[in-house]
């Protein structure tokens, strides 16, 4: 049998008689854009790499309570962007560097928690441009509402539809639309002076 | 499709950097846009942001995330395509005494009816007919005997005689009462409004927040 042709809905359902195997191909399938969004939202690798963690633990815990009429990321995202929601509120937190956590203090330490940002295909002047350019948008990113921030990740990041991102964060579809032109308004706000520049 | 300063609003020009307007839509923004350089410059702005989100490389944890999570996950066959054969067997007896007796269960009742038949000298059937009848026409008893206790009792305990002073205590509609009415109006204005808030806020899926 090859796991990477089985549907979601068949995976969970394996998931849910207890096969280890399933529960990894779920977690191989979904570590990536789970932690990619979390990290986006908050830029902290170290944290997001333990919400993340959060976030599959509560999911495969509570696998029997998966409801089959949805799709398995939706339920997943939904969770994710909850708990860092959740987070950010708690923390208040508003800036972080791309540069590495904010809790790292040695060069090892910020070595170590950075993110490469660009394709191996570019010459050093595009990757420093390319880092320029990923580091103010995620700046940017970062100073926007919580909500914002998960509604436009989701959609620009993710790729998903309006809907879809209306039944993960539990809004209307018209407050979705709203939160996400309101967003991209605000962003290119604060991306005025690159345009500027250009 | 313009908006008062003459130009198209940023709102429909994300729509169209999307492709979310209609062809009607889209073709009055294009013949705008072809005489417009700010609304032009402006789409550009748009496509450029979405073009960066978009080109935003993801970001991957660590190589021992999976082994983290899975340390903390907690395999059993919890199972939801388990749960229903599950119920099942829980009410089915396991043992042979469970299944005798559950059998027993079954036929007793018959056994009963063909004693009252073999008793009474009719058939099962019409035997059956006629327990049918007495359980009628005992539960109707039963009914009548209760109401006519509760009434009787409703009354001999002065709650009846109670209820009826309160119903009639109440004022008929008069223009002193007017007021009262108009409270209870404003009064229910926010009430309502507080209701439509919670309405449209609910969740537009049965997803569960695990």
């Amino acid at each position: 049998m090859n796991a990477t042709l089985v549907s979601d809905h068949e995976l969970v359902s394996r998931a849910q008689q207890g096969s280890d195997k399933a529960y990894r191909e779920l977690l191989g399938r979904y570590q990536r854009p789970v932690f990619s969004i979390i990290y986006r939202m908050i830029r902290d690798r170290e944290q997001a790499e333990d919400l993340a963690q959060e976030t599959f633990v509560r999911v495969f815990n509570h696998i029997d309570r998966y409801d089959p009429r949805y799709k398995f990321s939706s339920w997943i995202f939904k969770i994710a962007t909850n708990l860092t929601i959740d987070w950010i509120r708690r923390k208040e937190l508003n800036t972080v560097s791309i540069d590495g956590s904010r809790n790292a203090v040695t060069a090892e330490q910020i070595e170590a928690t950075s993110i490469t940002i660009a394709s191996p295909d570019e010459n050093p002047e595009e990757l420093l441009e390319a880092k320029e350019l990923g580091k103010e948008i995620e700046a940017a990113i970062g100073r926007l509402r919580p909500e914002y921030r998960a509604a436009i990740l989701l959609r620009h990041v993710e790729g998903l539809e309006y809907q879809e991102i209306a039944e993960i964060l539990a809004l209307p579809l018209g407050t979705v639309k709203t939160y996400i032109h309101r967003g991209r308004n605000e962003l290119r706000e604060q991306l005025q002076h690159l345009r500027e520049a250009a | 499709m313009t908006d008062a300063t003459g130009h198209l609003p940023y709102w429909t020009l994300e729509q169209l950097a999307e492709g979310d307007l209609s062809h009607a839509e889209r073709t009055l923004a294009e013949q705008h846009l072809r005489s417009c350089a700010h609304c032009s410059a402006e789409l550009a702005s748009a496509r450029a942001l979405i073009a960066a989100l978009e080109s935003l490389p993801a970001a991957a944890p660590s190589a021992r995330f999976a082994d983290a999570v899975m340390a903390r996950v907690v395999i059993a066959p919890h199972t939801a395509a388990a749960t229903a054969p599950a119920a099942a067997r829980r009410w089915l007896p396991r043992l042979t005494r469970g299944w005798m007796a559950a059998l027993a269960l079954l036929l007793v009742p018959f056994a009963v009816l063909m004693g009252f038949g073999a008793w009474t000298g009719v058939s099962p059937i019409s035997g059956m007919a006629a327990v049918w009848q007495a359980v009628r026409g005992w539960t109707r008893d039963v009914a009548w005997n209760l109401i006519a206790e509760g009434t009787e009792m409703l009354i001999r305990s002065g709650l009846y005689q109670w209820g009826a002073d309160l119903l009639n205590g109440i004022p008929g509609p008069t223009m002193a009462g007017l007021p009262v009415l108009l409270l209870m109006m404003l009064a229910a204005v926010p009430v309502s409004a507080w209701a439509m808030a919670r309405l449209l806020r609910a969740p537009t899926t049965g997803l569960m927040h695990a």
